[in-house]
C-alpha cells in the first residue's frame, strides 16, 4: 500500500512537471514571436531615434550655414552702403523689412510670459477651465500686439504676419511646429507698456490666472529667433 | 480495489497536469506586460516629419540666400547692385504685408442674419435671441486663426491688411484693428487655396458659430482678389537683428 502511495506521489509530480514543460514551450514560442516584433519595433524606434537626431544635427548645421550667409550678406550690403548714399536707405529699409518680416533673428528688451495648465486641475469638476486654450495664448499674444510689441515668439517660433495658433491637446502649434506645454511667449517691446498692459485690472492676467498657472517675468534683453522656410509664402 | 486506485492515479495526473499548465501561463503572463511601443513611434514618426521639414525649409532659405549673395557679386554695377538690394526689399515687405498681394483666395462676409426672410429651421437649436450675443474680438482671431492654419497668405479685415503685429480687440462696444475701428458687416478677405480655406470653414463650424451671434457667414471663392498693404507706420524702438549667433 506505502508503494502504490509513493508511486501516486511520484507520478504527481512528473504530471505536474509535464504540464509545467508543455505550457513553458507553448508560451516560449508565442513570447519569442512576441519579442521578435517587440524587437522589430525597438529597432524601429532606434533607426527613428537615430535619423531624427541625425536630422536635428544636420539642421542645426544648416542654420548656422544660413546665419553665416546672412552675415555674409549683410556685410556686402554695407559695403554697398558705404559706396552709395542711395544703397544706404535702401538697406535701412531693408533692415526694417526683415525684422518686421520676422525673416531675421532679433533681440531687444521684452517680456517672457509662461503658461501652463493649472496643477489641481485633475481634481477639479470642470477640467476643461483649467487647461491652457489655444484662445488663451491668442488672447496674451493680442495683449502684447496692442501694447506695442514689436516680435513675438512662442515656444521658439517667430510669429509672423501669418502665423497660427492652435492647440491639440496638451501640444501647441504654431507656424506648422508642434510643441509642448508649457507655453512660452516672447515680446519685444517696452516691458514696462508690455508688463502694465497684461496687468491692468480686469485685463489678461486678472482673467488667467485664476485658472491657469501664468507667470511673467520683465527682461533686459531677450532673443528671438527667425522664421525659418518662407516657402508658405513664396507664391503670389 | 485495482481498479480504483488506477482511477484515481489517472485523475491525479490529469488534474496536476492542468494546474501546472495553469500555474506557467498565469506567471508567464504576469511577468510580460503588454507593450506600448507602438504610440511612441508614431510620435517619433512625426517629429521626424518636423524636422525633415525644418531641413527641407532650411534649404529653401540658404538656396535663396545664396542666390541673393551670387546676384550682389556677380552684379557688373553699383546700380545693378543697388536694384538687386531694392528687389530684396519688395520681397522682404511683400512678406511684412507691406505690399499689397493679388492672387486666388476667398472672400467672407458676415453679415446680420434676417429672421423674416430666412427662418431658423433647425429642431435641435434655440432659435437665437437677436442682441444677446454679439460678435465680439475672439471670434474674429479664431476665424482669422483658421484661416491661417489652413495656408492663408494674408488676410484682411474690412481694408485692413492684418500683419505680425495687428491686435484685435473689444473696445467698449466696437471692435478696433490696432487703432481703427471696424464695424459690421464685417469683410474678410483672404488668399490661399480657395478650396482648402471654404472646406475648413465647414469643418471648424464657422458658420453655426457665428449663427449664434446671428449673423450669416457667406463665404466666395475668388479667382483674382486683392488684399491691400498694410498702411501702419510702424516705429522700430526695441529690436535689433543679432549679430552674433547666440547659444540657442
Amino acid at each position: 500500500m506505502s508503494r502504490r502511495r509513493k508511486f501516486h506521489l511520484y507520478l504527481t509530480i512528473v504530471t505536474f512537471s509535464t504540464g509545467f514543460l508543455v505550457a513553458t514551450s507553448f508560451e516560449t514560442n508565442k513570447i519569442t514571436r512576441k519579442e521578435r516584433m517587440h524587437d522589430q519595433l525597438f529597432q524601429q524606434e532606434t533607426q527613428l531615434n537615430d535619423r531624427i537626431l541625425a536630422e536635428k544635427e544636420q539642421n542645426r548645421h544648416l542654420e548656422n550655414q544660413l546665419l553665416d550667409l546672412q552675415r555674409q550678406v549683410g556685410k556686402v550690403e554695407e559695403a554697398m552702403a558705404e559706396r552709395k548714399s542711395e544703397a544706404a536707405e535702401t538697406l535701412s529699409q531693408l533692415g526694417a523689412a526683415r525684422m518686421l518680416a520676422g525673416v531675421v533673428a532679433v533681440e531687444g528688451p521684452g517680456i517672457v510670459i509662461t503658461m501652463q495648465d493649472s496643477q489641481n486641475a485633475a481634481n477639479s469638476a470642470d477640467i476643461a477651465n483649467y487647461i491652457v486654450h489655444e484662445q488663451d495664448v491668442r488672447l496674451v499674444v493680442n495683449e502684447l500686439r496692442a501694447a506695442g510689441a514689436e516680435a513675438i515668439s512662442i515656444n521658439g517660433q517667430r510669429v509672423v504676419s501669418n502665423s497660427e495658433i492652435r492647440c491639440i491637446g496638451p501640444t501647441i502649434i504654431v507656424n506648422g511646429i508642434k510643441s509642448a506645454a508649457p507655453f512660452v511667449v516672447t515680446a519685444i517691446g517696452n516691458p514696462d507698456t508690455l508688463d502694465s498692459a497684461l496687468n491692468l485690472p480686469g485685463g489678461v492676467l486678472h482673467s488667467l490666472q485664476d485658472f491657469v498657472q501664468i507667470s511673467v517675468a520683465k527682461k533686459e534683453r531677450v532673443e528671438l529667433p527667425a522664421f525659418v522656410g518662407d516657402a508658405k509664402t513664396k507664391h503670389s | 480495489m485495482l481498479q480504483k486506485s488506477r482511477k484515481i492515479t489517472f485523475i491525479l495526473a490529469i488534474i496536476s497536469a492542468i494546474i501546472g499548465v495553469m500555474l506557467t501561463v498565469q506567471l508567464r503572463s504576469s511577468l510580460h506586460p503588454i507593450h506600448k511601443e507602438s504610440r511612441s513611434i508614431a510620435e517619433l514618426r512625426t517629429t521626424l516629419q518636423k524636422e525633415l521639414e525644418k531641413h527641407k525649409n532650411l534649404l529653401a532659405d540658404i538656396s535663396k540666400y545664396n542666390q541673393l549673395y551670387y546676384q550682389y557679386e556677380t552684379s557688373l554695377s553699383e546700380d545693378e547692385s543697388i536694384s538687386v538690394m531694392k528687389e530684396e526689399l519688395a520681397r522682404t515687405r511683400r512678406m511684412a504685408g507691406m505690399v499689397g498681394m493679388e492672387g486666388e483666395g476667398i472672400v467672407i462676409d458676415v453679415v446680420d442674419a434676417h429672421p423674416a426672410e430666412e427662418p431658423v429651421v433647425d429642431e435641435h437649436m434655440p432659435v437665437p435671441v437677436v442682441g444677446d450675443y454679439t460678435i465680439d474680438d475672439e471670434d474674429l482671431r479664431w476665424l482669422v486663426n483658421i484661416l491661417f492654419a489652413n495656408g492663408a497668405q494674408a488676410v484682411s479685415i474690412n481694408g485692413h491688411r492684418l500683419i505680425s503685429t495687428t491686435a484685435i480687440r473689444n473696445v467698449g462696444d466696437v471692435i478696433q484693428i490696432d487703432t481703427r475701428t471696424i464695424r459690421a458687416p464685417y469683410e474678410i478677405k483672404a488668399l490661399g487655396e480657395p478650396e482648402v480655406l471654404l472646406s475648413a470653414l465647414k469643418l471648424e463650424g464657422v458658420e453655426e458659430n457665428f449663427q449664434l451671434a446671428n449673423k450669416k457667414v457667406l463665404a466666395e471663392k475668388r479667382d483674382k482678389l486683392m488684399i491691400s498693404a498694410n498702411n501702419e507706420t510702424r516705429v522700430i524702438q526695441f529690436m535689433k537683428p543679432v549679430k552674433e549667433k547666440g547659444d540657442s
